[in-house]
């Protein structure tokens, strides 16, 4: 399989490091970030293939990176993780067409949704 | 639209244009937008840009402001079905109102869930807001809901003079109108 460049964005570094693990076993290339600012940065020289984020990011909503992510890569895949259970979230990941995973994060789930996107 | 001094420098420009790329982000898309930033950036611009380039266009553009009217809020998400509702000064909207907003969106996604069948009830805004206070750290002095923050601010455009502020009020409080306005284009 293709080694796949996958940016995270997650503000917690003990759930940075865990997320980035599981997708580091399968083989991807992936990059943390712990802020939106530093994560808006890579997407402008980098071209992910799937973006992973949280929702909370300090001043940001995480959701705000993937749709940046989609302007430049129609296609590509997005997974936001949260601990944060909320029906309007939900509704705005839904119209992204993005996965939603609830922390704590099952790691089985969260590699079927970095494929899937 | 964003207001340009005379004299702009290099940094002004870069700045500008930042917030202009942010704007055509926005307009693309129908997500809730928060516009941080002190008064005289244009605020109100900014938002009246993203709603005139965006898919509600052809609806109206209501302009409510917290400091001056809370209680237009109820009235002005009614004027703005369909359309876009810009609520300034959102971080002088009390505890009470801030419950209604939280309400107003949960309302708005059951509707959405179930479809047409409630459609006489329910009601389409999208909401920018805006606050010339760093909202974020209102939020962490528990003086503005969480849940209604990361709601409201699923696109962030701040003034990028003020990106990573301090400052509680960044200067005094902008003139403010004591009723809700509607624009129809």
């Amino acid at each position: 399989m293709a080694v796949e460049k996958i940016l995270i964005l997650e503000d917690d570094p003990e759930v940075a490091r865990v997320l980035q693990a599981a997708l580091r076993e399968d083989g991807n290339s992936v990059t943390v970030c712990e802020t939106y600012e530093e994560a808006r940065e890579h997407l402008r020289h980098e071209k992910p293939d799937a973006v992973v984020t949280d929702v909370r990011v300090g001043e940001y909503n995480g959701l705000q990176l993937a749709m940046l992510f989609r302007r430049s890569s129609p296609d590509g895949r997005v997974v936001v993780v949260t601990g944060y259970d909320d029906a309007v979230i939900r509704r705005d990941v839904g119209d992204l067409h993005a996965q939603f995973l609830l922390k704590p994060v099952d790691i089985a789930q969260l590699r079927n949704a970095v494929r899937a996107g | 639209m964003i207001r340009v001094k005379t004299g702009q420098t290099n940094e002004d420009s870069i700045a500008e244009r930042e917030i202009l790329e942010e704007v055509s982000h926005a307009a693309a898309s129908d997500a809730r937008v928060l516009i941080t930033g002190s008064s005289g950036i244009g605020k109100e611009e900014i938002a009246r840009r993203i709603h005139l380039h965006s898919a509600r266009c052809d609806g109206p553009f209501v302009v409510t402001n917290c400091a001056a009217a809370q209680s237009a809020l109820v009235e002005a998400l009614a004027h703005a079905n369909n359309g876009t509702l810009f609520i300034d000064e959102i971080c002088a909207l009390d505890t009470v109102r801030q419950e209604a907003l939280l309400t107003f969106l949960e309302t708005a996604e059951e509707a959405r869930r179930l479809g047409a069948a409630d459609a006489d009830r329910s009601t389409d805004v999208r909401i920018i807001a805006a606050s010339r206070r760093n909202l974020y750290h209102q939020v962490l002095a528990g003086r503005f809901n969480e849940t209604l923050f990361y709601r409201l601010n699923v696109i962030h455009i701040v003034d990028p003079e003020h990106r990573g502020w301090d400052e509680e009020v960044l200067e005094s409080p902008e003139e403010t109108s004591p009723e809700c306005k509607v624009f129809r284009h």
